[in-house]
């Protein structure tokens, strides 16, 4: 092959080629089987390469802007998916069912712990766990004729606790909170107290029984640290929320 | 029946006829780099490729890599005046399907491809002659990009400087060329004869040549 018809199949590709020497060539084409196949391998290998070759700057703007695009919409094509799966799924799908079965466990477990809470540190639940109150045998004739009566009173006072009379109560109580026999006035000072948290009175309770707390000498005083702290518990606060 | 020849004056004469989509505007894009419809292909179209591969044991990874490469190859084609008659979806969809099913080959894994529905199949119907045109030029394409990275620095230059278009749209002068490279015009027109005649040998010698001939 000739460098010289190299030269020309380039003009006659550009469109540079004219005239004579245009015409020379096509007539070289037509006759010459060699030179025509020649001419149609450059021809293919240039119209396919040029443009790449010529600019491939171009290419790779588009690449980077591509990769642009990949990493702008990577995420919306992730959580688009994700809708479209759930919109396929029955509406009893795989999916649904297991949040709704760890709904329903977490359900019944907090519905379980709450329950827990509430029988067991409601304040009048508490009142009747921690009474301890003295062994007065209610009825017993033959005792209640020996009391003084400051212990009479007592009595009754707790009669009417336990019959949830809590006003008769609270009225009976109050003139023995100032007795001078300690048994009597500390007996009456927790049953008070009783009084008060059965009538879900939390502040008051929580007053009273803290100066109870506050006196190692009192017959309540463990007691009432115990229920105080009950009354501060996460249990207390659960079973009381509503 | 119709001979060999009149059957060849036929489909050339469909294909000049050929009415170009409006679908075609995106081909434009990718020849041009226009950002917006480039960004408007890629939000409208990456989904549904991404769906086809990884409803066939592919990653979202593979999707996108083969969803950009296809892009690539169409950015070229459209340099040489492709002209898309079908929708760019389902010409999309289809050149993506049967590039994945290649790839699922290539791993020694058969496989029959899911597709998303019905309209699958006219999809394939209305691109299949757009798609083998584009695959027919992606072969071609990778055969003399072969062929060209074999020559030498020096002829690889002097030819994107031949085949290179200034901004007018003409080709750059033997002259001008000489001077770019800061060698004689004399030498420029030899060693560019040289170049050519060497890539067309490089073509004639490899045996699958006559494949794209």
């Amino acid at each position: 092959m000739t460098i010289t018809n190299h030269t020309l199949f380039e003009e006659y590709l550009r469109g540079t080629l004219l005239g004579e020497e245009k015409q020379k060539l096509e007539l070289i084409l037509r006759e010459d089987s060699k030179q025509k196949e020649e001419f149609d391998v450059y021809k293919l290998m240039r119209r396919t390469l040029s443009p790449s070759v010529t600019n491939p700057t171009k290419e790779k703007q588009l690449q980077e802007q591509l990769e642009r695009f990949r990493k702008k919409y990577a995420r919306a094509f992730t959580e688009e998916e994700e809708s479209d799966i759930h919109m396929k799924r029955p509406f009893f799908g795989r999916r649904i069912m297991s949040i709704a079965a760890s709904a329903a466990f977490l359900l019944f477990a907090l519905t379980g712990v709450f329950k827990y809470a509430q029988s067991n540190y409601s304040p009048a639940v508490l009142a009747a766990n921690n009474f301890n109150a003295p062994k007065y045998v209610s009825g017993d004739k033959s005792a209640v004729e020996n009391f003084t009566a400051e212990e009479t009173k007592y009595v009754e006072a707790l009669e009417a606790y336990r019959a949830k009379n809590y006003t008769s109560a609270t009225t009976l109580s109050e003139p023995l909170m100032n007795s001078n026999t300690r048994s009597i006035r500390e007996d009456a000072q927790w049953l008070i107290v009783m009084t008060e948290l059965s009538q879900d009175d939390i502040p008051t309770s929580k007053a009273l029984l803290t100066k109870i707390a506050d006196n190692p000498q009192h017959n309540y005083s463990a007691n009432a640290q115990k229920l105080l702290s009950k009354l501060d518990s996460p249990w207390f606060k659960l079973g009381n929320l509503f | 029946m119709p001979t060999v020849k009149t059957y060849l004056v036929k489909k050339n004469n469909k294909k000049t006829q050929r009415v170009p989509h409006q679908d075609q505007k995106y081909i434009e894009a990718l020849r041009t780099n226009n950002y917006v419809l480039v960004e408007e292909i890629y939000k409208n179209y990456a989904p549904i490729m991404t769906n086809l591969i990884k409803q066939n044991s592919g990653s979202e990874e593979d999707a996108l890599d083969l969803f950009q490469e296809v892009l690539i190859i169409l950015h070229r084609y459209a340099q040489e005046g492709f002209v898309l008659s079908c929708s760019l979806k389902s010409f999309l969809y289809t050149l993506c399907k049967r590039r994945w099913l290649n790839e699922l080959k290539k791993k020694g894994r058969s496989h029959t491809l899911k597709v998303a529905d019905i309209s699958d199949l006219n999809f394939a119907e209305e691109s299949m002659e757009f798609v083998e045109g584009t695959e027919e030029y992606d072969d071609r394409f990778n055969f003399c990009k072969e062929k060209f990275n074999m020559l030498s620095n020096g002829c690889k230059e002097i030819l994107q400087l031949a085949w290179r278009k200034q901004e007018n749209g003409n080709y750059s002068s033997w002259k001008e060329i000489a001077e770019e490279l800061e060698i004689s015009y004399g030498y420029i027109r030899k060693k560019a004869s040289q170049c050519k005649a060497r890539l067309t040998e490089l073509a004639r010698k490899d045996p699958g040549f006559k494949n794209y001939n």
